[in-house]
């Protein structure tokens, strides 16, 4: 009798996709359900060590395109706006050397006062290699991970104030979450009125405040200022001003629609990260009389002269 | 006796593709958009080159291949952008069945056909990402979510198949007319004086 020749079984394609669609609904519901520190989020923080100098490669390659752009924004601006933005520079100027001589009065009260800031914060610097890789996230990869000390939920921010929070973090990079996206929320209160609200990205990459009630003050212009509430951020980042201000006399709330400092949404170069712990509150104890005359004999005086001016 | 010119644009591969080459592709494919698409973006709109290859693997492959490619390319694309993980995976999986259970008859014989299912599979495609986000409470608002993220991204993509599927006929052509007895081969030099010209005149109107 003879045998029938050995043939490979084929598997249907149609069972093929039954599995792989099964696995990927298994993938989907794990991702879902497990924390930060479950085994697929490992595997994305582990995935980072080989993208990172793609995405190093990549930020080359991309040199040619932000040059482009910027090539075609100069080009297109304005002689009027060149010439306003030239007035403004020169009032900031002046406004930053006020503020830097404000700046060193206050740190000369503290001291007087004995307030100790709350945020031991240390930045470390970083520099943006890539932005989202797709159009569902508004995020950039830094280069720096977890070899440097950065761990997920720090705040970045960048030379005009806050930028994002630390979302993944492999061992030489790491993904920051911008402010415009829509899973961002920061506490936040307008520096005039005080009032406070929650900030959050949307779809359309602006920034809104929520819950503020229509009888709360709000002012266009006024600064918007992290309050620190929650932990995540520390209190007094400048984030923006508030733009726009539209109510309808049946809503609940009011849509505050908020100018950030700095474009957010698709920012290049170099930004910091706060690297302290925010639990880091340190009291200092009340210095007694016979302290403080024993401290000020040593010192050359209170008066501003102890090197706080360099 | 000039040699007949296939006038007909070559669609591609009708054998299926050898998995080496295959993974070569998907290598590629990643490597891009990762390094590339960041900044070729405009706006909101990052091309998703991974879609755009596993449409056009699945069109020319045979339908097991395609659906573990697509898995395989999802995965990855899952993993190295900041979505949940098995979004991607699910509908690159589901799209390649779909898209290589219909290639046999209709997609081989022209390339205007499979230029059209291109860009209407980038468009459900990209439409059916958002849905997924929106259902599994990723995304909130499903009008906006079409509105800002998947339209926008599915027209660049699209724009982008075109140009890589023109290119890819115009190698393939290339590639037809420079084997024995194609156009361009040494045997046939004499004949590509009188023919030519008018071949290529007519090819022109065939593309665009």
């Amino acid at each position: 009798m003879a045998l029938a020749p050995h043939r490979p079984k084929r598997v249907s394609a149609g069972i093929v996709t039954i599995v792989l669609s099964l696995l990927s609904i298994v993938l989907m519901t794990v991702w879902l359900l497990e924390g930060a520190s479950g085994p697929l989020h490992k595997l994305r923080a582990g995935s980072m060590a080989v993208t990172a100098p793609i995405q190093q490669v990549g930020r080359f390659l991309g040199l040619p395109f932000n040059a482009a752009n910027n090539a075609t924004s100069n080009m297109t601006a304005d002689p009027e706006d060149v010439a306003e933005l030239r007035r403004r520079n020169e009032e900031l100027q002046a406004l930053v050397l006020l503020l830097k001589e404000h700046r060193l009065e206050n740190e000369r009260l503290k001291d007087l006062l004995r307030i100790v800031d709350a945020y031991n914060l240390a930045p470390c610097g970083a520099r943006i290699i890539s932005r989202t890789t797709d159009s569902w996230n508004r995020t950039v990869t830094i280069d720096k991970g977890s070899l440097d000390g950065i761990t997920i939920g720090m705040p970045v921010v960048s030379a005009n104030g806050l930028m994002g929070q630390i979302e993944s973090v492999g061992p030489f990079s790491s993904t920051v979450r911008l402010l415009t996206d829509p899973r961002s929320g920061v506490a936040v209160y307008l520096q005039e009125t005080r009032t406070e609200a929650v900030m959050s990205g949307s779809q359309e990459g602006l920034l809104y405040l929520s819950y503020i009630s229509l009888d709360a003050p709000v002012n266009e212009g006024e600064a918007v200022i992290t309050s620190g509430v929650g932990g995540v951020y520390p209190k007094g980042i400048v984030i923006g001003v508030v733009f726009s201000i539209f109510y309808n006399p049946t809503d609940m709330y009011k849509t505050v629609v908020v100018a950030p400092v700095e474009w957010v949404d698709y920012p290049i170069g170099e930004v910091s990260v706060l690297t302290g712990r925010q639990s880091e509150v340190t009291y200092k104890p009340p210095v007694s009389p016979s302290q403080e005359d024993q401290s000020t004999s040593t010192t050359s005086g209170l008066t501003g002269t102890t090197g706080e001016g360099s | 006796m000039s040699p007949k010119r296939d006038h007909s644009f070559n669609p591609g591969t009708p054998k299926q593709t050898h998995p080496g080459i295959l993974a070569l592709i998907g290598l590629l494919a990643v490597v891009l958009q990762l390094a590339i698409a960041p900044n070729i973006a405009i706006v909101s709109a990052v091309p998703n080159i991974i879609m755009i290859v596993t449409i056009i693997v699945a069109l020319n492959n045979p339908a097991t291949r395609s659906t573990i490619y697509g898995f395989i390319l999802g995965f990855c694309y899952d993993l190295f952008s900041q979505g949940p993980i098995g979004v991607m995976a699910l509908l690159l999986t589901v799209m390649s069945f779909a898209l290589s259970a219909f290639n046999k008859d209709a997609f081989q014989s022209n390339w205007i056909i499979e230029l059209f299912a291109v860009v209407i599979a980038l468009l459900l495609g990209e439409l059916l990402h958002g849905i997924i986000l929106v259902v599994i409470g990723y995304d909130s608002n499903i009008l906006y979510s079409l509105v800002f993220r998947s339209l926008p991204s599915a027209i660049y993509e699209a724009i982008v198949a075109v140009v890589v599927l023109v290119i890819r006929n115009y190698l393939n052509n290339r590639k037809v007319n420079n084997k024995p007895g194609g156009l361009t081969s040494r045997k046939n030099k004499q004949g590509r004086k009188g023919t030519l010209v008018k071949g290529r005149s007519i090819q022109r109107k065939i593309r665009f």
